[in-house]
Formats: structure tokens, C-alpha cells, sequence
């Protein structure tokens, strides 16, 4: 084929774009003002350093490795090897090896210019952010700690949580381009090893030329790219994160990326907040329920009023008909214009909200909850009761703990909006019925995505419409078929609580 | 044998054969259930609906018989055993019309709750666009596969429960004297309820054809009683509640006494309940339709390997709404019930017991060879 053969030529032209020899890639390298090349002059000893003084923290190399290469007895690269104090230091021919090496903020000692004999010293990168309070799943109690852009921190918070050697950190690349560091974690022992090859082999599948965060990679990995559902938790919650491991799934961490991608999960865990485990369970069972009732109240509650008002009036109690349609005379649209119009304000509303500066962003809230509302009310552009309900259902998407499925209900309701046009209650049921059919086929790293409900796992159930007490939770998720399904010994929780009384004051 | 043999990845657990054999039993008929069966038993009727029950669970045994013998020759379902039974020319005919009878079945069911739409819901609604909707919503269903189709009959199931309960607001209205004079009918009555209310018994044989696609068939085997078990229970509840509600008269004058019955049901924001009810019946008609579609498709690749399991869908779906569209008036609908339920009963209470038969002789005949 002509345009493949073309293809394959810009790639060979794009190989031969990358430097060569070492003196080619120094030459490159020199062009940028933050890149760092001398030659280092003492009595015994001379040698050609080079670094980016964009990455590295400047200040630990003068305290940490530069005054060592002036003591007397250093003649070599082997001397330094074996006189500065720092782990890990490579030594290689490897142009390939030194080039990376260097992009990720490593020093590079020569002895000559022209030769790739060469020290890759390690060192104390810049620091990013620090580690801060999670902004987006914020909890009331629990750990307030969020997940950063640096990958190591990211570990470490990781690691801190647990603290087994059985915590396994892979390491890949992604990214043609970018080369980004995507680290697999998982529990070896806990993990299902299925699950872990099966997101080792999509990894490696993996094309893309760059990558900057988990949502991006989630997307790309996912089972069915084309659903509107994310398959895929992120969260920023190190605390979460860990509790996920333990239950025996995976989690990606990408450089750069302040969340972490947990793999696999099944629907219900889209709707469970992390506070959920840190308060009693009737409160957790209470607010899980209501956030449930809030995602079908958001996703229905308009397309139901337009179905009910445009088609089946007889629905509607006598007592309530007087009030509805006092609040409708004065409206000149039909319910569907009516209801498109308040979503499309309500949306517009959020928009400007994420993408305005925090501070102007409260102020256009007030100004667009109140002052628009009542105006369009005043003004005859919508009736009172689809006013309550439009914001009502607003807010109840924003209880979905988890973004991107809240993003994905907030859209659902527009299709079933015009559904209810055109076939009433009938089409809401239609339209509910092509996305139940479709969240059926749904499949998160092939186990299916509706799992506790169907197949039906009993023992799964316990920990999603209700959360049980934790003595009653000694099994590990089923769906995730994990090495290890027990967390602990029902038997011995049992003993350990004793017989029950056998009478009063006794 | 073993590439016969269905991946266990598009098998489903054994549990499920109870909701696919209630939930393929309880269709759009069951709506007319309580006027059907009361026109000749009358207060008497739910005795023949008990007796239908016990049937079911004769034949039920019979096809698991049939079906767990077939094991040993060749995949347990029905086009194959037909082929295996009547040689390739024959059994392919029987196959066909198998698939008739199944494509009929869901033509059926789709058009019968247009029918409904049409007289409660939306007078103007078209048929043609409707029927196009729904096949659309079928595809997509059909397209995942069996597992898929028990998804949604499993939701089906979820979906019923609350309608259990609907059964209680019967209580202040209900005149329990109705049921008197209780075995006032004679054996000819009584018998011809039955016959009558088997055309809503009808459904379950469908395990025909999906039984290989059931994990570990033999952990199954309770389930498929209870499913035929629960949906007894459910029409000898309906009986007794429509009897109780109505009188004989008034059954008579009603086609869809469900629905009368949801009429006089109120709730503080929803005034006619069966308003409700009828856009509920969707989720029973999606996984009915959805496997006779399914069975079809299946059929027809059976028959003829080249076509496409995909292709034949498309074909059957297209056929549905075209069909749907071209039957327009009452008789024609009642006339294919009817005949569906004829057949369909001589199928189930005669054909299924002359195959285990004649896979009886078969062993027979093979023994004597050896």
C-alpha cells in the first residue's frame, strides 16, 4: 500500500531524528539555556558533568556531589562511584540509557566529551506540590490527605498504608512521545493474577504519544471506549486507593498525575464515598440509599414532568392539578422547551462555576441561582415546579462522590428529556431501557460492570445499597475472584466477641 | 462433541434458569389471564389453573429428562436434537418450523402490547414506530449475547416484585363469597379452562433451546421447578384476586382485568396506577422478545451455518416490525393467539413427551446394534 509505505518512511525519518552519538546529543542538548555542561577541572582528576538545572535541585548537587570530585584521591569514574555517598549509581556505554536518564533528572559524569563512557548519578529532583487536603472526594472525617503529581510521593502515601513486602510496584513507560512512568500496584497474594496480566497486556498494548493523567489512561484502557460510563474509578484519595488494594484490586499511578486509577470495578462503587466507612453503619446505609435515590431523582425528574404534562395529564392527583397548572398558565413554551432551557441554565451554571477563578465562581452561583431563577419564573420562561425540580436534580447529581459518573448522569437526563417528547412515559422507559441493556453488556477489565445485581452475588451485596457492619464483611469482593477471598477469621471475630449474655445483670 | 461445547464466559449460573423460566411465562397474556381462564370454570377456575400448574411440571420434567440424556450425543438442545433424531433433511424441516412458532411467539408478544398502548395509552401510536424502537432495543440486547438476555430477565424479575405487593390493596374491596360454590363445575369445564389458561403457562419450553447454555445443568434442575412453582403461585393468586375483585359478569365484559384492577389503585402523586403498570409490562416484553429473537437467529444459523448468528437477527428484526405494522385489526391478532396457543399447547403436552420417547427407542435401537 502507498500510504503505509509513506508511513513507514516518516518513521524511519523520525528515528533518524533522534541523536546518534553522544557528541550529537550533548550538541542538541546545549541549545537549551536550563542545560547545565562543563568541564570539571581539579589537580588529580578532570571530567565533563552535565544535568538540567530545571529538574534537579541545584543546591543538593553543590552540597551532595560536586565536593566530593575535589578531594584528592578520586583518579577515576570508579573512584566516584565509590566515594560519593549516594545509592544506585549506574555506570554504561548506553547512549539510549544516559539519554532517558538525563530527561529524568539525572547527572551525568564523562570522562571524556566524546565518549559515552559515562556515571549516571542520581539525584533530589525539584519538588512539586506538596502534599495537600483532597479538594474533589472531600470527606468529613477521615484522612485528609490527596495524592500529588510526583509519582514517588505518590508511593510512598501508598506505602505508608501498607507496610508489607507483598506491595508490589511495577514500573512501565507509556507513551510513544512522552515516556511517562505508569506504575502498577497491587498486593501479590490478594491480587487475582488474571486481573494483573490482563492490565499488563494493555499497557503494553497501549499507543498513544503522550499521557499526562489517569482519567486519560482510563479512557484509553477501558473495555468500550464508546460508553458514556466510566468503567474505571479515579480517585485522589490515597486512603481509598489502599482500601482497594486490600480488597484485591489493582491501581495505576501515573507520573503527573494527582490520582490513581482503580481497576476493576463494578457500578455501585461509583455512588460509595469514603466517609461511608468512617461512620456507624445505619449512617452509612442512610446517606448511601439517598444517593442512590438522588441519582435516579436527578437522572428522571425532568423527563418525567415533561412526559406527565405533555402527555398524561390523568397521572396527576386532582388536589395537585389546581397548583400545577396555576404555575404553567403563564407559561408560553411546552414542558420539553421548558425543561431543555432551565438543564441548559443549570449546566451553564456549572461550567462557568469549573471554569471560572473559585472567587468569581461563588459569586456567579448566587447570581445564577437566584437572580436567574426567579426572573425566568417572573418572566414567564418556566413554571415554578420544573424550577424546583431542575435545581433539585441538579444538586442530587453532585452527590455522586465520583466525578466522571457524575458528569455521565448529568448528561443521561437530556436524551431521556426528548425521549419523554415524543413517547411520554414510554419513551423514559425506552430510553432507561437501551441504557440498562447497554450497562448489562458493560464489562470493567472483562468482569462485569453491574456485578452485585446481576450476576447476582449475595456476598457482595453486603458492602453496596447497604453497608453491613465490618464483622459481617469477612469476604473479599467475589466479582474480582481475589487469591485470597477472606479478610479475616469469621470464627475467631466470633470467639473473640464472646458469648451473648445469657440474661440481664448477669 | 467438544466444539460443540458452549465457552463457559457466555454460560450463565445455574440460579438463573429460575428467572428465565418465570419470567418467560408471565408475558403480555397474563394481563387477559383472569377473563380467560373464568369463562367456563368460572368461580371454579383456579383449580384448573393449579392442575395447569402441576402440568407444567410434568412436561418441565420431561424436557429436563430429554434434555440431560442428550448430553451423552451431542448438545442438549432442541435443533439438535431434531437432526440428531429425524436425520438432517427432516429434522432441518422440524427446526424450521420450531422457528416459525418461536419468530410467531414474539410477533406475538410485541404486538399484543402495541395493542394495549394503543387502547389505554396512546390511540395514535404507529406500530411501525414503535415496533422500529423496540427492535432497535432488542438488537442491542440480543448483540451481548445470552448472558445479556438473562440480565434482563433477571431485571425483569427485580422489576415485578413491588407488583406483588400491589395485591394487597385487593383487600378492602374484596368479596371473598365469590368463590362459592366451591367444585360447582364439571370435568368438561373445568378442562377447557385449563386448556385456555395454558396458553399463559406456554413460554417455558423455551429451555429447549437455551439449556446448553446453563452452567452445571444439574444444580439447575430445582430452579426450573420453582420458577414454574412461583409462576403457579402468581396466576393461582391472580385467579383468586380476580375473582374476588370482579364478579363473573363483570370478568366477562373486561379484556384486560389487570389493568381495571391497577385503575382502581391510587397513590399521593400517581392517580391511575395502571398507567404505571402498562410501561412497566416494557421490561417484561424486552427479555421475551429478546429471546424468541434470539432463539430465531440461533435457529437459522442451525439450519444454514453460513448465515451469521448477527445477520439473522437483523433479518428477524426487520420481519417483527414489518409484521407488527401490517397487522391492524383486533381479529387478526386474536386469530394468531389463538392458533400460537394451540400449537403451542399440543408442542408442549404432546411433542415433548413422543421426543423423550423416541429418544427412548433410540437408545433401544443402538443397544440392540451393538
Amino acid at each position: 500500500m502507498f500510504w503505509k509505505k509513506k508511513n513507514d518512511e516518516a518513521m524511519k525519518e523520525d528515528q533518524g531524528a533522534s541523536p546518534k552519538t553522544i557528541e550529537d546529543l550533548l550538541l542538541q542538548l546545549k541549545k537549551s539555556p536550563d542545560f547545565s555542561h562543563y568541564q570539571h577541572l581539579s589537580d588529580t582528576f578532570q571530567c565533563w558533568i552535565s544535568f538540567f538545572s530545571s529538574l534537579v535541585n541545584v543546591e543538593s548537587i553543590h552540597r551532595d556531589i560536586l565536593p566530593f570530585l575535589y578531594k584528592g584521591n578520586i583518579r577515576s569514574l570508579s573512584d566516584i562511584q565509590e566515594q560519593i555517598p549516594i545509592e544506585k549509581i549506574e555506570r554504561t556505554n548506553d547512549l539510549k540509557l544516559i539519554q532517558s536518564k538525563l530527561m529524568e533528572g539525572c547527572l551525568i559524569i564523562q570522562e571524556k566529551e566524546s565518549s559515552p563512557k559515562s556515571l549516571i548519578v542520581p539525584t533530589v529532583l525539584r519538588e512539586g506540590r506538596q502534599v495537600q487536603q483532597p479538594e474533589i472526594e472531600t470527606s468529613i472525617i477521615g484522612p485528609k490527605e490527596a495524592f500529588v503529581e510526583s509519582l514517588d510521593t505518590n508511593i510512598s502515601l501508598l506505602r505508608k498504608r501498607i507496610p508489607i513486602p507483598q506491595f508490589t510496584v511495577e514500573q512501565s513507560r507509556v507513551g510513544k512521545v512522552s515516556n511517562t512512568r505508569v506504575c502498577l500496584t497491587y498486593i501479590k497474594g490478594i491480587a487475582n493474577e488474571e486481573n494483573v496480566n490482563t492490565v499488563r497486556q494493555r499497557l503494553q498494548d497501549l499507543e498513544v504519544d503522550h499521557l499526562f493523567d489517569a482519567s486519560t489512561l482510563s479512557l484509553n484502557i477501558s473495555d468500550n471506549n464508546g460508553s458514556p460510563f466510566p468503567q474505571f474509578i479515579d480517585t485522589e484519595r490515597p486512603d481509598r486507593t489502599a482500601a482497594a488494594l486490600f480488597e484485591g484490586k489493582i491501581a495505576l499511578l501515573i507520573d503527573g498525575s494527582p490520582n490513581s486509577l482503580i481497576l476493576p470495578t463494578n457500578v455501585v462503587e461509583y455512588f460509595l464515598a469514603s466517609d461511608d466507612y468512617y461512620t456507624s453503619w445505619y449512617f452509612a446505609t442512610a446517606y448511601r440509599l439517598l444517593r442512590l435515590f438522588a441519582v435516579a431523582f436527578s437522572v428522571f425528574s425532568s423527563a418525567i414532568y415533561v412526559a406527565i404534562l405533555t402527555y398524561h395529564y390523568q397521572l396527576i392527583p386532582i388536589d395537585l392539578l389546581g397548583s400545577l397548572i396555576t404555575s404553567r398558565s403563564v407559561v408560553t413554551f411546552s414542558p420539553m422547551a421548558e425543561a431543555i432551557v432551565l438543564e441548559l441554565m443549570i449546566e451553564l451554571l456549572r461550567e462557568a462555576g469549573a471554569r471560572l477563578p473559585t472567587k468569581v465562581g461563588q459569586t456567579i452561583g448566587i447570581v445564577g441561582g437566584i437572580v436567574i431563577g426567579t426572573a425566568s419564573v417572573q418572566a414567564g420562561f418556566t413554571s415554578n415546579v420544573l424550577l424546583i425540580l431542575v435545581a433539585m436534580s441538579a444538586l442530587a447529581a453532585f452527590t455522586t462522590p465520583n466525578y466522571r459518573m457524575a458528569s455521565a448522569i448529568r448528561l443521561l437526563r437530556f436524551p431521556i428529556i426528548v425521549a419523554a417528547q415524543f413517547l411520554g412515559l414510554l419513551g423514559v422507559a425506552l430510553c432507561f431501557a437501551f441504557f440498562v441493556s447497554h450497562l448489562l453488556k458493560l464489562t470493567s477489565l472483562g468482569r462485569p460492570f453491574i456485578e452485585p445485581i446481576y450476576p447476582l452475588r449475595i456476598s457482595d451485596l453486603r458492602d453496596s445499597f447497604i453497608r453491613f457492619p465490618f464483622t459481617m464483611q469477612s469476604e473479599r469482593p467475589m466479582f474480582l475472584r481475589p487469591n485470597d477471598t477472606l479478610r479475616y477469621n469469621k470464627e475467631r471475630v466470633k470467639q473473640k466477641a464472646g458469648k451473648r449474655e445469657p440474661d440481664i445483670d448477669e | 462433541m467438544q466444539q460443540n461445547r458452549i465457552n463457559e464466559t457466555h454460560q450463565v449460573s445455574p440460579v438463573n434458569a429460575f428467572f428465565i423460566v418465570t419470567g418467560s411465562q408471565i408475558v403480555v397474556n397474563i394481563l387477559k389471564f383472569q377473563s380467560v381462564v373464568t369463562e367456563d370454570a368460572e368461580q371454579d377456575a383456579w383449580i384448573s389453573v393449579l392442575l395447569m400448574g402441576l402440568g407444567t411440571l410434568l412436561v418441565m420434567w420431561c424436557i429436563l429428562r430429554l434434555l440431560n440424556n442428550e448430553q451423552n450425543y451431542g448438545q442438549p438442545d432442541l435443533f439438535s436434537i431434531h437432526k440428531r433424531f429425524f436425520g438432517s433433511w427432516i429434522g432441518n424441516l422440524l427446526n424450521l418450523a420450531i422457528i416459525l412458532y418461536e419468530a410467531l411467539g414474539a410477533i406475538l408478544y410485541l404486538r399484543a402490547y402495541i395493542e394495549i398502548l394503543n387502547v389505554w395509552l396512546f390511540p395514535r401510536l404507529s406500530p411501525l414506530g414503535f415496533a422500529a424502537i423496540f427492535s432497535l432495543l432488542i438488537w442491542t440486547v440480543v448483540i451481548g449475547g445470552f448472558r445479556t438476555i438473562t440480565g434482563a430477565f433477571f431485571l425483569n424479575f427485580i422489576y415485578l416484585l413491588p407488583l406483588y405487593f400491589i395485591n394487597t390493596f385487593i383487600f378492602s374491596d374484596a368479596h371473598f363469597s365469590n368463590l362459592l360454590p366451591m367444585a360447582d363445575h364439571s370435568m368438561a369445564d373445568l378442562s377447557n379452562s385449563l386448556i385456555k389458561a395454558s396458553s399463559c403457562f406456554l413460554g417455558f419450553e423455551s429451555i429447549l433451546f437455551y439449556y446448553p447454555f446453563i452452567k452445571r445443568p444439574k444444580l439447575a434442575v430445582k430452579w426450573c421447578y420453582f420458577g414454574l412453582l412461583n409462576t403457579t403461585y402468581t396466576y393461582l393468586l391472580l385467579t383468586i384476586q380476580g375473582l374476588v375483585y370482579f364478579n363473573i359478569g363483570e370478568l366477562r365484559t373486561l379484556v384486560w382485568p389487570v389493568l381495571t384492577f391497577w385503575k382502581s389503585i391510587h397513590f399521593p402523586l400517581v392517580d391511575r396506577f395502571e398507567y404505571i403498570g402498562i410501561i412497566y409490562w416494557l421490561t417484561v416484553l424486552i427479555p421475551n422478545v429478546s429471546l424468541g429473537a434470539w432463539i430465531v437467529s440461533r435457529g437459522v444459523k442451525q439450519i444454514a451455518p453460513v448465515i451469521k448468528q448477527k445477520y439473522a437477527l437483523v433479518a428477524f428484526l426487520l420481519i417483527l416490525t414489518a409484521v407488527c405494522a401490517i397487522m391492524q385489526s383486533r381479529p387478526q391478532i386474536e386469530w394468531i393467539n389463538a392458533l400460537i396457543s394451540h400449537i403451542g399447547f399440543y408442542l408442549v403436552f404432546v411433542y415433548i413427551p413422543f421426543l423423550l420417547i423416541w429418544q427412548w427407542l433410540l437408545k433401544i435401537k443402538e443397544g440392540k446394534s451393538q
